[in-house]
């Protein structure tokens, strides 16, 4: 059986969740926080039933709580199945509220004699151990680790327990052997691809699962972990819709208009299906041509959109679409106006502007948010 | 080692307090937020969008009249200066002033904190 972490890319990755009773790592390199995606998975779990127990030896308890709950979740009202194994607050000599401290973390005999009983008592159960790296830094003892490591992933196999834990990946000597314990690897990382820095997750190997070789770029924002497009370009002709459609797609826009026609951008926020993207509305008249190449640089991909009734403009959006450098990026053509009694339907435009088959063609009507993310959803498909 | 990011952080916190300097961003001439610390609930991803255009159209325009480049541009409002310059071909750098900053020290170290980014950006 696999449980879905609800991070809808991260699962389609591992074939559709994490087979039940494996135990996967998140290994995150320095400067990447691989918590939001536990507590997102955490939430899920949570969510659908599973009890779920949560051992913390970097922060408190409280502060696992207070960052789900800033992530928009109600935590409170899951809090029943929910246990936290407090390996934090004994060692910093604050007091701890939890039923199961741990008074010295770096006694890993201790650890290990509490985690085996636990684990034959309980069963069926999402397990989390956050983070692997900090036990690392107060033992000091990789190997004596790795062989605790072992013994707890195999039992927790037999009881199904799913476990999970977070471990970033300081210079520790031999990770490899580390990540060849569990049955699955995430990996986290940074790109930094000339000016955009953005982080993403991977799959390294899930033993369940075939094999995928994609980055997914990711940003944390409230409602946990979404896959992150910093620039989506909108653009075409003049008055065709372009910052009709900014505004119906997005939860909050801006537009630079003067006397009705956009003269710098429109910039709007999209948060749909998981998905987050930035996108930038150009200028269609000829004369803000400069902005349109300015804008279009480091684009992702490209909503093309047309008035499906003036069919004289369709070689403006072919030029524009060749000024831009966005010239053999991903992109969709927007049928817009599809209201209107005289809107030439999807196969005489691509008649008209001679497409090849393999460009989409999304019929909308911008005003009315009809359709419109059927268009931004035919562009991820081709991005992801 | 840093991450370039860390840099240009590191760049604009050095920059914060000196000639009324309010906070910043480094943004890619594309629009796009490269590092920021703009304090308050300014949204750094439109404030990105906003400055790269401006810039690029100040840009655009001062080259039609062929007089030359385009050394900042400089927005002014009651509560604040807006200065927009230039950090190589990559990127630019925007900050925020108080109202009353003078604006001799501000602009000479946005020049220095540009120089700095474009050695950042070119490695
Ligand atoms: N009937 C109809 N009118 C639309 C639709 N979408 C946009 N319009 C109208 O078309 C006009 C132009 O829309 P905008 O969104 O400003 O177009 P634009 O492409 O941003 O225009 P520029 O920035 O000037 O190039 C406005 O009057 C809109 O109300 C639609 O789906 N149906
Ligand atoms: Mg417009």
């Amino acid at each position: 059986m696999l449980l879905p972490t609800g991070i809808p890319k991260l699962d389609e990755l591992m074939g559709g969740g994490i087979e039940k009773g494996a135990s996967i790592l998140f290994s995150c390199i320095p400067g990447v926080q691989g918590e939001p995606l536990v507590e997102h998975l955490l939430y899920t779990r949570l969510n659908v039933g599973d009890k779920c127990t949560y051992l913390v030896n970097n922060k408190k308890p409280s502060d696992v709580k207070r960052s789900m709950k800033d992530l928009g979740w109600d935590i409170e009202s899951l809090e029943k199945k929910l246990s936290f194994i407090d390996s934090y607050s004994g060692f910093m000599g604050i007091q701890g509220e939890e039923k199961y401290m741990i008074s010295d973390p770096s006694n890993l005999e201790d650890l290990d004699s509490m985690l085996m009983e636990l684990f034959s008592k309980i069963k069926n159960q999402v397990f989390i151990f956050d983070s692997l790296s900090t036990l690392i830094d107060v033992h000091g003892n990789p190997k004596e680790i790795q062989e605790k490591l072992i013994k707890w992933v195999l039992l927790c196999k037999k009881r199904d327990i799913t476990s999970v834990y977070l471990f970033t990946r300081w210079p520790y000597g031999d990770i490899k052997t580390i990540e060849n314990i569990f049955d699955a690897v995430i990996n986290l990382k940074t790109m930094e691809e000339r000016v955009i820095f953005s982080q993403y997750f991977e799959l390294s190997r899930a033993n369940w699962a075939k094999p995928v070789n994609k980055r997914i770029p990711f940003k944390v924002a409230m409602g946990g972990v979404h896959v992150y497009m910093p620039k989506i370009l909108v653009t075409g002709p003049h008055n065709a819709g372009k910052s009709s459609l900014v505004e119906a797609l997005s939860t909050k826009s801006i537009s630079v208009d003067r006397l009705g026609t956009t003269i710098a951008l429109d910039h709007g926020k999209t948060c749909y299906n998981g998905f987050m993207a930035e996108l930038f509305g150009t200028p269609g008249q000829e004369r803000f041509d400069p902005i349109i190449k300015l804008l279009s640089g480091e684009a992702l991909g490209v909503l093309l959109i047309i008035d499906s009734t003036q069919p004289e403009t369709f070689t403006r959006a072919k030029d524009i679409i060749s000024m831009t450098k966005a010239k053999g990026l991903p992109y969709v053509v927007v049928a817009n106006k599809q209201d209107l009694p005289d809107a030439l339907n999807p196969a005489q435009i691509r008649d008209k502007m001679k497409l090849p088959d393999e460009v989409k063609i999304i019929p909308v009507v911008a005003t009315q948010k009809k359709d419109v993310f059927k268009a931004l959803d035919a562009l991820f498909e081709q991005l992801i | 080692m840093a991450t370039k990011k860390e840099e240009l952080e590191e760049i604009l916190s050095k920059l914060n307090n000196v000639g009324g300097i309010e906070g910043g961003s480094v943004v890619s001439r594309d629009g796009l937020v490269m590092a920021s610390n703009l304090s308050g609930n300014v949204d750094p991803e439109v404030f990105a969008a906003m400055s790269a255009t401006m810039l690029g159209a100040a840009e655009t325009a001062v080259s039609e009249l062929a007089k030359g480049e385009t050394g900042r541009v400089i927005a002014e409002s009651e509560q604040t200066k807006l200065i927009a310059t230039g950090a190589g071909p990559l990127a630019l750098l925007v900050v925020m002033t108080s109202p009353d900053a003078t604006l001799g020290l501000a602009l000479v170290e946005m020049q220095k904190a540009a120089n700095k980014i474009i050695s950042v950006l070119s490695t």
